[in-house]
């Protein structure tokens, strides 16, 4: 977790650490996170934030007070991280709720809650801290998500998730999801764990104009299967690799998403853009369709990239 | 200019009729101590090392407070930012609970029909406005009847206030 530690702090205020630990157990602020040595560290914007507040007022009381009524600016990945690191669930939904105010909701997705989360993740995969702030990170975008506007256009998206909980990419691949039923695109997320030949209805029912792969966790032969499976089914779709599905060897015609979800999602639209409209689904009989799966379940080591 | 002897014009130094400059002196906004030294403090250095509760201010020689003399530092609109132990403990309240109150609920003029730079609403306008005259006045702590107190009022910062030291 990014921060400061009590010596940097205190140089940037003009103190001594004695001093700083003493405004600590007085007036409870600042306040800082605990490495998980024990070490104290300091969210970088409330150091700031004194330092400012030490300009416009003549005593430390009152520096904290205005301190901590304006608050250390905008949120920031580092300041929800520092928040998710102590368990504090209020206080990260608010700042997420303060980041919705002055950003778009993708740029919230994008610049403060993936980026906190991806933190903690590097720090140590397996902490409580980044649970915590996963499951978190998940909650949040399941709950925007339930209260998306309906699809506005007749395009769908199928999205295979090969993650687990845990995952950055889980989180990069629920965003994905988000953003495009924000963008108006009706979409279905299924586990790479689903079996590539039980996908008729699904398909049936989505009639995806595009393939997206999210995650890492798929072996390139269960992907293979589950390309083929869903061209079989549907002529033309597009297939395309998100957040690292697949290995860029550069020999795949396989449009690469990057892990940005904004961005992946434009690069998507774009291409959805640049397509003849998606027909209408045929009907056709659930036995000939599944016969049609069964067909593709003999071809499983092909890979069609 | 004179004239001597010879009858010709000669310079003659006369006293000097400009203000006699006052050296300033830099003390904590909470205890009164001044900065190792007297010296100037460094901009991101502002924080009393000896109680780590006060920013350091500067006011005029004449009027900056001793260690543990009771003052108050109030702003031009007469809301108290910031106020000594010492005074904390003379008026019998806690600096948490006074900051961004009206000055006027601790302290009230003995003299209430006092008016313009006289009264203490006024000479505390003065000094936050920067006027570098020191005004000395005589209060009562609000609410307590029969104790006068002498004070003197000048201006301090940053940013810009009034210092207001009770006098024994």
């Amino acid at each position: 977790m990014s921060g400061i530690r009590t010596n940097a702090a205190a140089v940037m205020l003009g103190v001594s650490p004695n001093t700083l630990r003493s405004w600590e157990r007085r007036f409870g602020y600042p306040s800082p996170a605990r490495t998980s040595g024990g070490h104290r560290q300091y969210d970088l914007a409330d150091i700031e934030a004194l330092k400012q507040a030490f300009e416009e007022t003549q005593n430390v009381s009152s520096a904290i007070s205005i301190a901590r009524q304006r608050g250390a600016g905008p949120p920031s990945s580092n300041r929800l991280g520092l928040a998710l690191a102590r368990f504090e669930e209020d206080k990260a939904a608010r700042l997420l709720e303060e980041s919705l105010a002055i950003r778009s909701l993708e740029r919230t997705i994008g610049e403060v809650l993936l980026p906190a989360v991806a933190e903690l993740h590097a720090d140590d995969p397996g902490s409580p801290e980044h649970s915590f702030a996963w499951r978190f990170a998940s909650d949040w975008l399941s709950a925007l998500r339930r209260v998306a506007a309906p699809a506005t256009r007749e395009e769908g998206v199928l999205i295979s998730d090969a993650t687990a909980p845990g995952d950055v990419a889980a989180l990069q691949v629920q965003a994905l999801e988000l953003l495009l039923r924000r963008a108006g695109l009706r979409t279905l997320t299924l586990t790479a764990a689903t079996e590539p030949a039980r996908l008729g209805r699904a398909l049936r029912a989505l009639v995806p104009a595009a393939l997206v792969l999210g995650g890492t966790r798929a072996s390139l032969d269960a992907i293979g299967r589950l390309v083929y499976a869903v061209r079989s089914a549907r002529e033309g779709i597009d297939v395309l690799a998100f957040a690292g599905a697949l290995p860029d060897t550069g020999a795949s015609t396989v449009l690469r998403l990057g892990d940005e979800p904004l961005a992946a999602r434009d690069a998507l639209l774009d291409r959805l853009g640049a397509r003849p409209a998606v027909a209408p689904p045929q009907a056709m009989p659930p036995a000939a369709h599944d016969a049609e799966i069964r067909v593709a379940r003999r071809h499983t080591a092909a890979l069609p990239f | 200019m004179a004239i001597d002897f010879t009858g010709r014009a000669a310079l003659r130094l006369v006293p000097s009729t400009a203000e006699e400059a006052c050296p300033s002196q830099w003390f904590c906004g909470h205890c009164g101590a001044p900065p190792p030294n007297n010296e100037t403090p460094a901009p991101p250095a502002r924080v009393c090392g000896e109680c780590g509760l006060g920013l350091l201010l500067e006011a005029r020689g004449d009027v900056a407070p001793k260690p543990e003399d009771p003052f108050l530092i109030v702003d031009g609109s007469l809301h108290v930012c910031a106020m000594s132990a010492s005074s904390e403990s003379l008026l019998a309240v806690a600096e948490t609970d006074v900051i961004n109150r009206p000055v006027t609920e601790l302290l009230t003029p003995a003299d209430a029909e006092a008016s313009g730079p006289g009264s203490l609403a006024g000479a505390i306008m003065h000094a936050a406005g920067g006027e570098d005259e020191v005004r000395r006045l005589m209060v009562r702590p609000a609410n307590v009847f029969g104790v006068r107190m002498p004070l003197r009022v000048g201006a301090c910062g940053p940013p810009r206030a009034a210092l207001i030291v009770l006098e024994d």
